[in-house]
């Protein structure tokens, strides 16, 4: 890639006391890509999400956004640069009603015209979040919240959407629906870095991806590439996928 | 001591006998201090200190232990102190009658005469009154314990203030019983063998010193029980408590009895070393006090609360005073005019609020944490590879024995929350020995299902009865009871608790030990214990390598994958009849969800009755015997697997085109 990269990890170093999580990780998301990452339990994906979003700061290392190195830069202001996450478990406010928790979304952003033209856009993608929209969101179901929480993130403007575990505990037919809005919204020009159980789901959108052991980044490649791997066969995708059923 | 441990005291003790050895050499200093250190005066403020420590320990079990906010705890310590004042003292004197004669011959009362017709004068032995003060205390803790069961968090609190400021005010108008706001007077102080403890403070500080030993030892053996974890249990997350057999009802009560109790025996030896009994000694201040106490010391640690309430109470009663007389001599020496003149005590409040401060912002978990740091796991021990075929160690679990019928019988079943129906007449049945997967989309009532069977929604109609037992309208911890035991879609662990503890709170319902067997500790208790830890070590050796290098980790700091097989181990600690688990594989990888799907069927395999929610069809077909589908609260279809995919409706409502890819 010629062009600077929207976000790149630079020898990211991390760690909770004692414990070293990121070793050294490296990562360049460009602009319009979509990144999985992969990697089993407890190998640092969350704490990769963290560190995107300023939750976490690197020990070592340096993450630069659009160019410019934003280290210790507050969560808040990475939003406002339009860095969204998707939250795992979605973490909406569930006291809030579905455009109240949009409203959030939008925070960092100037009301008017484009507000309206932002909730249109989620609407749009979203027909079932429209229907919603006065309704609490706690009382929504899991794969009504995952829309929220995905439109939640664009009404940030967001140039890119860190999603963990966008899938995690939804029904096929949602699980389905969520991934193609993703490449949508990604048609729309925004990058996406993704955490995601389902490997083979994942890959199949994704443009490159990394692989995550214990903290340390044993793999990367095209999509393709990463599919046609026979570790990542064996330890991500396990024959049930593979196996016609 | 032999040569091979002198070599490296600290290295061949392990962390138990490391803290006895601390205990015991604590003990022997206290006991020792008043022979090298006369001041009566300082030991008074070391005996008050150390009721404050009990009253700590005590608002420790309700807080700190069952996580039961309590606001109104110097309540009970008022009840204590004025059931020995009123009995020891001349404020209620009834007319004598010969009915008294056998009190008065074992010592309780004597006969009086004032020149009027004859008196009764209680003479409650302070022996005597030190245990019964606990027992009458225990007896209102549950009294006011009874109506607040259903409350949390800022209501119980809220409550409990009112409770306290009632004591208080009662203690106040009462003044036949209390003589109101002058205060009891003529109290008697103990005795012992002839003995009287008098107005000097060695005595008393005696009996403090032995008071706080005993309740720190009953402190920790009953945290150390499964007394304690139910508490433990029920302050982390009281559905999951209530859900892996523990009473609710009774366990709140007895914390609140326990503590209770705490507070009445300290009032008892409160009031007999003060002899006196006014009611400011028990305003809400007090109770506010103690809370300080247990959350500086470190909320839910026993020996923490214990150095919170000595600290904070001698720095109020030595410390400040103490210091205002050095800056007064600094000040002379120095020809400072403020430092003459400042007066210390005057500061407290202001003292305190800034140690709190501090405290809450660079150590919350208190000056000596409850749950002590855990080394990280080295890097072979967190290597863990997909093991495939099912559950290692199955040979210790045993086997189940399905007869021929069916296990669990759901019939018409309706739930309604408000104007939603969120199940709409579902029946199923689940064979014994069988796997039963529900299914359907986000929202369609597969949890709610749940929840009902297991007693935590309440159905309008229908029933559920399982090998015979009615369900419906069981409490939670019944129908755990009966052999139905869960997991969580959104995974219900005690977080704070490690993994060991985890697993030990789903044998509750299995174990018998009472708070009495877990304070005395006799053999048959001691067995208990070891079998059930032995056997939640058994349970967690199933998972291979990933839960056993994890035995004392908290919880919180697990991964999302080995969160659920704890919670998983949790419920077959219970020994189940049926498992109901709620999207198990949730978060887990294709590799790591085969892995679970496999150690599953390897359960059924032993005969164990399974009734299963999941998404990942995968798992389902490779699992389940027969699938029903749920969408809106209705069941739309119902069959072998392979059929329900095919199925028009539930293609549309839930698999969408690439059926389920």
């Amino acid at each position: 890639m010629v062009e600077t990269p929207l976000l790149e990890f630079k020898g990211i170093n991390t760690y909770y006391g004692d414990l070293h999580v990121l070793k050294d990780v490296d990562y360049t998301i460009g602009k319009g890509e979509i990144i999985s990452l992969l990697g089993g339990n407890a190998c640092g994906k969350s704490t990769t999400m963290k560190t995107i979003m300023g939750v976490v700061r690197a020990a070592r290392g340096t993450v630069t956004y659009e160019g410019q190195e934003i280290n210790t830069l507050a969560t808040s202001e990475r939003v406002r640069r339009g860095i969204a996450p998707v939250l795992e478990a979605r973490r909406l406010f569930p006291r809030m009603t579905v455009y109240e928790n949009l409203e959030m979304g939008a925070y960092t952003q100037p009301r008017g015209a484009q507000f309206e033209e932002d909730i249109e856009r989620v609407y749009s993608l979203f027909p079932r979040v429209k229907e919603r929209r006065n309704q609490l969101s706690g009382t929504l179901s899991g794969g009504e919240q995952q829309m929220v929480a995905i439109g939640r993130a664009l009404m940030a403007r967001p140039k890119l959407i860190c999603m963990d575990e966008p899938s995690m505990g939804l029904s096929p037919l949602f699980v389905e629906l969520v991934f193609d809005t993703i490449q949508t919204i990604n048609r729309q020009g925004v990058s996406i870095f993704m955490v995601e159980q389902n490997a083979n789901m994942a890959l199949s959108i994704a443009h490159r991806g990394y692989v995550l052991q214990s903290g340390v980044v044993v793999l990367s490649g095209t999509a393709q590439e990463l599919r046609e791997n026979e570790m990542i066969k064996q330890a991500y995708l396990g024959e049930m996928e593979i196996e016609p059923t | 001591m032999n040569t091979t441990t002198a070599a490296h005291p600290s290295a061949a003790l392990t962390h138990k006998q490391r803290s006895l050895l601390l205990t015991i050499i604590a003990f022997i200093f206290f006991a020792l201090l008043p022979k090298f250190w006369t001041d009566d005066g300082d030991l008074d403020s070391l005996a008050n200190a150390m009721s404050y420590a009990t009253l700590a320990l005590g608002l420790n079990i309700v807080v700190g232990f069952a996580g039961l906010l309590d606001l109104g705890y110097a309540a009970f310590f008022a009840i204590g102190a004025y059931y020995y004042g009123i009995f020891t003292s001349f404020q209620v004197m009834p007319v004598w009658s010969d009915a008294w004669a056998p009190l008065a011959y074992v010592g309780l009362v004597e006969k009086l005469n004032q020149g009027g017709p004859d008196l009764v004068h209680f003479t409650l032995s302070f022996w005597l009154a030190l245990p019964t003060g606990g027992v009458i205390a225990a007896f209102f803790g549950m009294l006011f314990g009874f109506p607040v069961l259903r409350l949390r968090g800022d209501y119980l609190a809220i409550v409990t203030l009112g409770f306290g400021e009632i004591v208080q005010i009662c203690a106040r108008n009462m003044e036949s019983l209390t003589n109101g706001a002058a205060g009891l007077n003529g109290v008697q102080g103990p005795k012992l063998f002839g003995y009287r403890f008098g107005v000097h403070s060695e005595p008393y500080y005696y009996v403090g010193l032995l008071l706080v030993a005993f309740l720190v030892f009953v402190s920790f053996r009953l945290r150390g029980s499964r007394i304690g974890r139910a508490w433990m249990a029920i302050r982390e997350d009281e559905t999951a408590a209530s859900a892996m057999g523990i009473s609710l009802v009774n366990y709140k009560l007895l914390a609140f009895a326990m503590g209770a109790a705490f507070a009445g025996m300290t009032g008892v030896f409160f009031v007999a070393k003060l002899q006196t009994a006014t009611p400011e000694m028990f305003n809400s201040a007090v109770s506010s006090m103690l809370l300080v106490m247990v959350v500086l010391g470190g909320m839910g640690s026993v020996w923490g609360v214990v150095v919170g309430a000595v600290l904070l109470q001698l720095m109020q009663t030595w410390f400040l005073p103490q210091s205002s007389e050095w800056l007064h001599s600094l000040g002379k020496l120095t020809g400072i005019g403020f430092l003459q003149t400042v007066d210390m005590v005057q500061w407290t409040q202001l003292i305190f609020g800034v140690i709190l401060v501090l405290m809450m912002l660079f150590r919350r978990q208190g000056l000596i944490p409850a749950v002590r740091k855990v080394a990280p796991l080295t890097m072979q021990q967190q290597t863990a590879s997909v093991v495939r075929g099912g559950f290692v160690g199955l040979d210790k679990i045993g086997r189940w024995a399905p007869g021929t019928g069916d296990a669990l019988v759901i019939k018409d079943v309706v739930v309604k929350f408000g104007g939603l129906v969120a199940l709409n007449k579902v029946s199923l049945t689940v064979p014994d020995g069988g796997v039963v997967a529900v299914i359907g989309p986000n929202g369609s009532g597969k949890s709610t299902l749940f929840n009902v069977i297991t007693g935590l929604v309440e159905a309008d109609s229908g029933s559920i009865s399982f090998k015979g037992v009615e369900l419906l309208g069981l409490a939670p911890h019944k129908v755990l009871e009966a052999g139905v035991a869960r997991t969580f879609q959104n995974i219900r662990l005690f977080p704070n608790l490690n993994v060991l503890e985890n697993i030990l709170i789903g044998e509750h319902a299995r174990l018998k030990t009472g708070p009495f067997g877990a304070v005395i500790r006799p053999p048959s208790v001691v067995r208990e214990e070891n079998t059930a830890v032995q056997w939640a070590k058994d349970i967690a050796a199933m998972f291979s390598n990933r839960l056993t290098p994890r035995l004392d980790q908290t919880v919180s700091g697990l991964s999302y994958a080995n969160r659920r097989r704890v919670e998983i181990a949790r419920a077959l600690a219970s020994r189940p009849k049926i498992l109901l688990l709620d999207e198990p594989t949730a978060g887990m990888n294709p590799a790591e969800s085969l892995e679970l799907a496999e150690q599953i069927k390897s359960l059924h395999d032993l005969g164990l009755t399974i009734l299963l929610i999941e998404h990942k069809l995968d798992v389902v077909t490779r699992l389940a015997d027969n699938v029903i589908v749920l969408d809106h609260g209705d069941k739309i279809a119902e069959g072998l697997p392979d059929d329900v995919r095919k199925d028009e409706e539930v293609l549309r409502a839930y698999l969408g085109r690439s059926g389920g890819h």
